[in-house]
């Protein structure tokens, strides 16, 4: 216990380890100051969008047509009446009907958007998807546009559901958005930050390091529980950052508010509703397997090779390196590609089967996650418990 | 002054950070040919595919039947786009690099005029900047009369340096950085050995900063050889007269553009070099000065309508690509932000880091 309370001590005090959450604290606020992460999304379309595409609509009907636009007139009408009904329930403020307007909405949308087989289609996806230089903004956009209806969906048997939910802006559902934004790649990468130098540093203090009466796998595990403490510390204060920029705002909301679970299993694809209050904790659990991995690789790294950048390049390997060998296509990924672990490192696309959209498969489950990170924990923790039980086995050279 | 270059020398190429530094940087080349000949992510047939995607779901904004005078040429432009785009996907399905070639060229032209006449759709589709535009369609013309084909992705070596060329600034500089940034500082770990040589501050720092570009020369060559060797024996040399555009305007083959670029990236690591051994004599940990190192290096990118107003610092031309290619004056709506004034101040700040560190370190005992 004494031992964990000077290795806290050690980290608390470290300079790079302050500059390293004083960095992540400030990147934090201004993020939530210049971009902030709950805007509304792209699929709920302004008031003023709305308006400018239902007068178009109209004057489209209302002209006289030839043979070739004849045929979209009836869509179009159509649509022009959802946009009506949106906007009218919009200006009354009953949210119910602004729900189910938007469900029509989305599904018009998602059956007649970016259709193949029409040039002339006068309808599409919110445009900020074709702006980005995405390989595939059809796909993106219409992945986008059945989640939003799948989170909706639940909203709409409310009687008066809340403006902030349906606008994904409340304090649960940004923490699922920030997380599946990159906050979780951040928390990461500090997390190898902290453990980088946890050996390497004790090289300066060798005599005293040595013969200090603990045995390496004990002072090993001692400084895996620091680098955790110290890091949920930073969570609750980030956590807390979080809460004060946007409850005041938008609420806390509800942990019932859904999001959609995707998988696709050869040709049926599946669209899950999957409440917040589920899908969070399981984000945590899967985040802190990961940040144990990457603790753990450090150690083992430092032990191994008594430096800090091996430690740094394996792991930056691991968090970044799914681009070396995946791209977003038809046919691209082989099945065994599913099972690499750099897949699994954003544990909210998991959550989300982002992550099965993007390999277009039913196989990067949450349970797989957990098989396939705990399988190379446990590989670790037997190298790491052979290591520091070697004869002349001392946590530094 | 030759036995301190020697001991300066050895002990740069004895630091296992530098070791690694040079390690790491061609490793990168190396594994970067492989990622980008698995999954095609810079080819044209991608970045082509979302130029037609964009322009469909631009098309579809519009009323056809309503249209003004004014919006009329702005879809014919897009359908421009988009037909080109499909001739594009065409010569590549088809394997004809000639059809990919004029569809490049028409795609090109395309996106010239959009640029030029500041359609309304400019913040909606995914325009590259007005020089680069201007390049492409002065290569592509050059290439059709030459009856040559276009690069269309990763496969010569030729290929390879012109496909990654508006990327390689990021990973010189950082190797720059990383390598100098402890140039200053090492010096202070055997501070009474270093006090006792009968030397100047000026023989100590001019030695200290002649080995590093050296250095910095050997890594960068590293680097060259393995971006031409490795493709070579795979697919093979390749075009080595394949036509560039600097600023836009001129055209030159490979090879030439090549010294020309590398010049600009040596004259920019140098001033790296000397940047950090400056904030050595302030900064005293290593790791502090490559954070500010990088944090200046990156701020244009951040900031680009501060530095369009600070023109004349020499960060914004550390871009060497963007200074060469003149996109620099696309991106910090400067017109005097050219190649030959770019390459002018980055000397004239090298001369004026060098005389802050002579003064900065005659007070130092060296």
């Amino acid at each position: 216990m004494r031992y964990f309370r000077f290795q806290l001590h050690q980290l608390l005090t470290n300079r790079k380890n302050l500059a390293v959450i004083g960095i992540a604290l400030v990147a934090l606020l201004c993020q939530f100051i210049f971009f902030p992460p709950n805007k509304a999304p792209a699929e709920l379309p302004t008031r003023n969008a709305l308006t400018r595409d239902r007068d178009k609509n109209v004057a489209f009907v209302n002209e006289p047509h030839g043979t070739l636009t004849a045929k979209w007139v009836p869509a179009t009408r159509e649509f022009a009446n959802i946009e009506t009904r949106m906007l009218n329930a919009q200006k009354q403020q009953h949210t119910q009907a602004y729900v189910k307007a938007t469900l029509h909405y989305l599904a018009f949308l998602g059956q007649n958007a970016a259709n193949p087989d029409a040039q002339s289609s006068p309808f599409h996806y919110p445009l900020s998807y074709y702006f980005e230089n995405r390989q595939y903004p059809d796909a993106d956009a219409a992945f986008a546009n059945a989640t939003m209806y799948r989170s909706l969906e639940p909203l709409a048997k409310q009687a008066h559901p809340d403006t902030a939910t349906i606008k994904q802006q409340t304090f649960w559902q940004t923490l699922f958005r920030g997380a599946a934004g990159g906050w979780l790649t951040a928390l990461l990468i500090i997390t190898i930050l902290f453990a980088n130098d946890l050996l390497t540093s004790e090289q300066r203090h060798r005599s005293i390091a040595r013969l200090l009466p603990i045995s390496p796998w004990h002072a090993v595990n001692a400084k895996t529980f620091t680098v955790f403490t110290a890091l949920s510390g930073f969570l609750v204060a980030a956590v807390a950052i979080i809460a004060t920029f946007v409850i005041p705002q938008h609420g806390l909301g509800s942990l019932s508010a859904a999001i959609a679970y995707y998988a696709k299993d050869g040709m049926s694809i599946k669209l899950d509703p999957l409440a917040l209050g589920i899908a969070l904790p399981t984000i945590l659990g899967l985040t802190f397997s990961l940040m144990w991995l990457f603790i753990r690789l450090n150690l083992l790294c430092q032990l191994l090779f008594h430096n800090e950048l091996v430690g740094l390049v394996v792991s930056a390997f691991l968090l970044f390196g799914e681009p070396l060998y995946f791209m977003h296509g038809i046919a691209f990924s082989v099945p065994q590609t599913a099972y690499y672990l750099p897949g699994y490192m954003n544990p909210a696309a998991i959550v989300s089967g982002l992550q099965n959209f993007r390999y277009d498969t039913s196989r990067m489950s949450p349970l797989a996650a957990v098989v396939v990170i705990g399988s190379v924990i446990l590989m670790l923790e037997l190298v790491l418990f052979i290591v520091t039980h070697r004869r002349r086995a001392a946590i530094i050279k | 002054m030759g036995t301190q270059l020697g001991f300066d020398w050895r002990q740069m190429v004895h630091s296992r950070k530098n070791l690694a530094l040079a390690g790491l940087f061609v490793a990168a080349f190396i594994i970067g040919f492989f990622a980008l000949m698995w999954t095609h992510r810079l080819d044209v047939g991608q970045t082509a595919q979302a130029t037609a995607n964009a322009a469909v779901a631009n098309y579809a904004e519009y009323n056809l039947d309503t249209l003004s005078k004014s919006q009329k040429p702005l879809l014919a432009n897009l359908d421009a786009q988009n037909s080109a785009t499909g001739v594009i996907g065409l010569g590549i399905k088809l394997g004809e690099p000639d059809t990919t070639r004029n569809g490049l060229l028409s795609l090109r032209n395309a996106q010239l005029a959009m640029r030029q006449r500041h359609f309304k759709a400019i913040n909606t589709m995914p325009l590259p900047p007005l020089h680069q535009l201007k390049g492409d369609v002065l290569t592509l013309t050059r290439l059709k009369n030459d009856d040559k084909p276009a690069v269309t992705g990763v496969t010569t070596s030729s290929s390879y340096i012109v496909t990654i060329l508006p990327y390689l600034s990021w990973l010189t500089g950082a190797a720059a950085i990383l390598l100098a940034c402890d140039s200053w500082v090492e010096r202070r770990r055997h501070q009474t050995l270093m006090t006792a040589r009968p030397l100047t501050a000026g023989v100590a720092g001019s030695s200290r900063i002649l080995t590093l570009t050296g250095f910095y020369l050997l890594i960068l060559a590293a680097g060259l050889l393995a971006i031409v060797a490795l493709p070579a024996l795979f697919n093979g040399i390749g075009d080595t007269a394949y036509p560039l555009a600097v600023m836009g305007k001129t055209l030159l083959p490979l090879w030439q553009y090549l010294l020309l670029f590398g010049g600009l990236t040596l004259l920019a690591g140098i001033w790296i070099i000397s940047f950090c051994m400056l904030l050595n004599t302030w900064v005293t940990n290593a790791y502090l000065t490559t954070f500010i190192a990088a944090a200046v290096a990156i701020s244009p990118l951040m900031l680009p309508q501060v530095f369009r107003f600070l023109w004349f610092l020499p960060i914004p031309y550390l871009d060497s690509y963007a200074t060469v290619s003149g996109t620099l004056i696309d991106r910090l709506n400067q017109p005097l932000a050219s190649t030959w004034i770019g390459a002018g101040l980055l000397l004239v700040w090298v001369i004026v880091n060098l005389g802050l560190f002579g003064y900065r370190v005659k007070k130092e005992v060296a």
